[in-house]
């Protein structure tokens, strides 16, 4: 039945939704600050690559994605103000930390955010999906369409604009 | 100012903390190691869920009209019935043009370069004060983008690949090439294979390696020979003229370095010579001493260049 082949292209598809969407989301989120529009932009690139999944080589599947929601971003945004936030789920070490010093590690957990949110964009992104999305080097040249030299660079500015926040860093 | 210098001293102090407590640092990069530590648990505020997000794509592609189309059962007598159902899926695929025909557009900054993917994996590099547009919709279609400002090309072998500035268009089919289209003038270079100039006023040249054409704001298109690499000498950070009007190169500096510069010397100048982009003084010099002009910084980012 044809439209059982279409409940299994479908399920194909998911493979790559399910192994995708968050990652491009955090992806535009990292870049515009904006949590609908990143949702919004995310549908939208799965929809443009649900149309066109029978030309697309499946080895390119990833840095094709990420090239649309670039792209769609950039159709988006000029020139915004970044303003990250994230929620903040209860992490699995337990403290033993005296009061004051939690209060502290709190205000510069604040800190720490406001100076990734004003990183340049590029520096940005590739130090959030490096260090939140937990990506290599190699795989966020793959996604971005750079080379791992470049990544490395802007890794290497990002760290050097917040040790800004501290000469210890 | 005391406040933030207080903050920062706390940070400082906060890290030695920091460092004192970690009972196995990582001695190549401690940083890091603290860094995550205060971002563990960071999530992004989403507003739903994956799931949630599936459910509503797969409803938004089960809506999808070449899908019911797809179930229309072929029987003598519903062919019209079928005819009349292809008819109103391509015209709902026309009138959902809207959604696919969405231009991208890729804007190099001021002191930047940028590299754009194409959709069939063909690469453009944008030198920085360019802006390259192209329809992934219609990519499939007509390869196609329109550019202004200056880019290198690598193309995938394939149909015809056109380049349109405002000046005119280039045509490849599947090569390395480069294309500058600054004011009035456009310049384009071949690497590989051959590529094919139509000016403004439809002259046609086509160029093999190592051949320049320029076009001018008359159409006119002269061809010569130049030395090239696998690559321009900008995606080296290298800057060559040959004869070039020097509010031109000035205008380069301009983008290379996010500068202004106010160019106050006789208008007749022109420059032969190299400049490169690491350092914007340097490079100054090596404009200005051979042409005999001064320049000044009259503030933050402005240059003045003048007659001596």
């Amino acid at each position: 039945m044809k439209s059982s082949f279409h409940d299994e292209e479908t399920q194909q598809f998911r493979v790559l939704y399910d192994q995708y969407y968050e990652a491009v989301r955090n992806f535009i989120y990292y870049k515009s600050g904006d949590i609908n529009l990143s949702e919004d932009l995310t549908q939208e690139a799965f929809m443009i690559l649900w149309r066109k999944r029978e030309t697309i080589d499946a080895t390119k599947v990833k840095s094709y994605l990420y090239t649309i929601a670039h792209n769609l971003f950039l159709n988006e945004i000029k020139h915004q103000k970044v303003v990250l936030k994230f929620n903040q789920q209860p992490t699995s070490t337990v403290s033993n930390e005296s009061p004051q010093y939690q209060m502290e590690e709190e205000e510069f957990r604040a800190q720490l955010l406001k100076a990734i949110s004003d990183l340049p964009e590029k520096n940005r992104v590739v130090f959030l999906m490096n260090r939140m999305e937990k990506m290599t080097y190699k795989d966020i040249a793959d996604s971005l369409g750079i080379s791992i030299k470049a990544v490395e660079k802007r890794m290497h500015k990002a760290l050097q604009e917040l040790r800004n926040l501290s000469p210890k860093i | 100012m005391a406040d933030h210098n207080t903050n920062n001293q706390h940070f400082a102090h906060h890290l030695d903390h920091q460092h004192h407590n970690q009972s196995a640092p990582d001695i190549h990069n401690p940083e890091i190691e603290y860094l995550d530590r205060l971002m563990a648990g960071w999530t992004v505020p989403a507003t739903r869920t994956r799931e949630e997000a599936w459910d509503q794509f797969r409803a938004s592609i089960a809506a999808r009209p070449a899908q019911e189309a797809r179930v229309i059962a072929f029987s003598p007598r519903r062919i019209w019935g079928a005819a009349a159902a292809a008819a109103a899926v391509l015209l709902i695929c026309i009138s959902g043009g809207v959604f696919f025909t969405r231009t991208s557009e890729i804007i190099a900054q001021a002191g930047e370069t940028e590299m754009v993917n194409l959709p069939d994996e063909s690469v453009a590099t944008l030198n920085a004060g360019s802006v390259l547009r192209y329809s992934s919709a219609s990519w499939m279609l007509e390869r196609q983008v329109s550019l202004e400002g200056e880019a290198f090309f690598q193309v995938q072998r394939g149909s015809q690949f056109t380049v349109k500035t405002s000046a005119g268009a280039v045509a490849v089919l599947g090569t390395s090439f480069n294309v500058k289209h600054r004011g009035d003038i456009l310049e384009v270079v071949c690497h590989t294979g051959k590529v094919s100039v139509t000016s403004a006023n439809s002259q046609v040249v086509t160029l093999m390696p190592g051949q320049k054409a320029i076009a001018s704001a008359d159409g006119a298109l002269t061809v010569s020979q130049v030395i090239t690499g696998d690559q321009p000498g900008w995606m080296k950070g290298m800057f060559e003229y040959e004869d070039v009007a020097v509010q031109d190169v000035l205008a380069e500096i301009a983008r290379q370095f996010e500068v202004t510069v106010t160019y106050t010397g006789p208008a007749s100048k022109r420059f032969t010579g190299v400049f490169y982009d690491h350092d914007l003084r340097e490079a100054l010099i090596s404009i200005c001493d051979p042409m005999e002009l001064s320049f000044i910084f009259d503030h933050e980012r402005g240059i003045t260049v003048s007659a001596r």
